[in-house]
């Protein structure tokens, strides 16, 4: 149970910022190939970018309570956004 | 000076990052390493590599062996084991000065002197007081790293464009100088918050030895008191007496249970006098907070009093937890290793930014200095600390002062990589610094593990399937250094090599400019 919740926490942190870096215009352009975002797709990709890290921060909690939980999510949350930033390098280096 | 507040953030950033940047570099790096000191002590002190004992083991068995130790020593404390050290560790002030004995559990037998200060008398001590032990100037410097540090986050913040346009942008195809910038920017703000709480929970620690102002206008000359009362330690003076102190084993049950978990420390006090002083303190592995609850009792096990948790201090003991980790989380710990070593990133990224600009100007002073520096403080540290490990290894057991010999061979090695760095530096061949020190950390990093199995026997399969997690983990942690120092050193020369076929025009005359700055 502990490390399915831990996987949990960072898989919803990782998709987290996933929508979060589709929201902004420049990682919009590079990944999918369109223009122009509409800013109600925005606001909707934000507001699940943040509900999963909030998600994220749940599960972490729920491993190890408010203390660890806070460490954990903070450090973990860290290395999903570097992996959402290098798979956005990688993504513009295969096109 | 400046006409505006990015202008002076800048001047800022840069100068505070290039002066010290090279001390937080060592700092983090060495941070990183003692996030696994027990673990690396197991494997640089092999007759240590103890199978984990849950049944806990009699105090009052080993006294005998324990008074024949201490002879007439007035203090002593005894570490229990745990998972992470599972042995017994007994320390005293002798005549002769400080003593220490590794004791087993299983047999109560004192394991010999491994002859080597391991990680936790080396790594350790190097990450907050960088060694220099005189006048106590090294945690001074380290304190003023951890505040440049924290001005140069602030400073970064500051003057960061569209920090949350630009959140994920990293750009690794791009030049060297973009890439760096992207690289720089991406981890220092993603990884702001453990930046941040790290030099500053740093600086909280040694706040008694940075600002002692404050205590010593309230307990003038008795610092010590101070630390009593705000722990609310029980003492006693010395009667003159002599006196026998009773069964461990029973005031450490006591303590347990009212604790509910188990003891990790014994100190005593006054330990052969009638008011002698024994205090428990728990371990702290299931909490964040670094606070032991230390319960005291006299000679007979009568209880003194038990450690008061005021507000104040309970905030303390968790921001000391968060930076000494002495819990047991093993994704937190390894969290913390892989962001103390993004810490180093960060730094070396910020450096070769600042050269990449630099080396356009028309007379780049100090270019070659700092190149030459970064090269040692970065690689050529690595390739000292696999050195490290690789001397532990080499050094026949009985060579007397054996643990200075290891701590020799560190300095020598790093002293090599600055004069090799600062050579082919001064010679315009920076790159070929850079390369073929991270052709010498896969050397060395790749040899150590290979040592390990012949000198011990414990090879990475056997370490692995006997679930010695902590010998284990530093074989894989060493061959993965050594695999990415490889990855690195080709990459270094396959971009040297498309640098001089595309532009050796460019190259030549920058050559020429560098031999004239």
């Amino acid at each position: 149970m502990p490390e399915i919740l831990l996987v949990a926490s960072f898989a919803a942190s990782l998709f987290g910022f996933l929508l979060l870096a589709l929201s902004l215009p420049r990682h919009w352009r590079e990944t999918m190939g369109e223009r122009h975002l509409p800013s109600d797709l925005r606001t909707g990709l934000r507001i699940g970018g943040f509900s999963f890290l909030l998600a994220s921060l749940v599960f972490a909690f729920f491993r190890d309570g408010p203390a660890f939980g806070v460490l954990l999510w903070t450090l973990l949350s860290a290395v999903s956004a570097l992996t959402v930033a290098f798979m956005l390098a990688m993504r513009i280096k295969r096109r | 000076m400046f006409t505006t507040l990015r202008q002076s953030m800048t001047w800022l950033h840069t100068w505070s990052g290039v002066t010290l940047g090279v001390i937080l570099i060592v700092i983090f790096f060495m941070g990183a390493l003692s996030v696994f000191d027990r673990e690396i002590d197991r494997w640089m002190a092999p007759t240590t590599r103890l199978p984990a004992r849950h049944a806990s083991i009699s105090l009052d068995a080993l006294r005998p062996r324990i008074d024949a130790l201490l002879a007439d020593a007035d203090q002593w404390r005894l570490v229990l084991p745990d998972a992470r050290a599972p042995f017994l560790q007994l320390g005293f002030r002798s005549k002769s000065g400080p003593r220490n004995f590794a004791i087993n559990p299983a047999s109560g037998d004192i394991l010999p002197d491994s002859g080597t200060l391991g990680a936790t008398r080396f790594f350790y001590p190097f990450h907050y007081t960088l060694l220099i032990r005189a006048f106590n100037i090294g945690p001074w410097i380290v304190g003023a790293a951890a505040m440049a540090m924290l001005v140069l986050l602030t400073s970064g913040v500051l003057i960061r464009t569209g920090l949350f346009a630009n959140f994920f942008t990293y750009r690794p195809k791009g030049p060297l100088l973009r890439a760096s910038q992207d690289l720089h920017a991406v981890m220092g703000v993603i990884g702001l918050p453990f930046f941040f709480v790290i030099p500053l929970s740093g600086l909280v620690i040694f706040s008694a030895v940075y600002l002692p102002a404050g205590i010593d206008a309230a307990y003038p000359g008795k610092a010590n008191v101070f630390f009593d009362e705000a722990v609310g330690a029980a003492r006693l003076p010395k009667s003159g007496g002599p006196g026998v102190i009773g069964s461990l084993d029973a005031m450490r049950s006591s303590a347990e249970r009212r604790w509910g978990a188990e003891a990790e420390l014994l100190l005593v006090t006054n330990a052969r006098d009638a008011n002698a002083v024994i205090e428990f303190r728990r371990n702290t592995k299931d909490r964040v907070s670094h606070d032991g609850e230390p319960i005291f009792f006299d000679r007979a096990g009568q209880m003194l009093g038990q450690g008061a948790n005021r507000p104040a201090r309970s905030t303390l003991d968790f921001i000391w937890g968060v930076h000494l980790l002495r819990f047991e989380h093993w994704p937190l710990r390894w969290l913390y290793f892989v962001a103390g070593l993004g810490g180093c990133a960060l730094i070396v990224t910020g450096f070769v930014i600042w050269l990449e600009k630099r080396k356009t100007k028309p007379h780049p002073t100090g270019v070659r200095f700092v190149e030459a520096l970064l090269i040692a403080a970065s690689v050529g540290l690595v390739f000292a600390t696999g050195g490290f490990f690789v001397a532990n290894r080499l050094l026949p057991q009985d060579t007397p002062s054996r643990a200075q010999w290891e701590t020799v061979a560190f300095f020598a090695l790093w002293a090599a990589s600055v004069v090799h760095a600062g050579q082919r530096v001064a010679a315009g061949q920076a790159q070929g610094a850079w390369r073929e020190q991270a052709w010498a950390v896969c050397i060395m990093a790749g040899a150590a593990p290979v040592l390990n199995w012949i000198t011990t026997g414990d090879h990475l399969a056997k370490s692995l399937a006997q679930g010695q997690w902590a010998v284990a983990g530093v074989d894989i942690g060493l061959l993965a250094a050594s695999f990415v120092a490889a990855m690195a050193a080709r990459r270094l020369g396959r971009a040297g090599e498309t640098a001089s076929r595309v532009e050796p025009q460019n190259r030549r005359s920058a050559q020429v400019e560098t031999d004239h700055a």
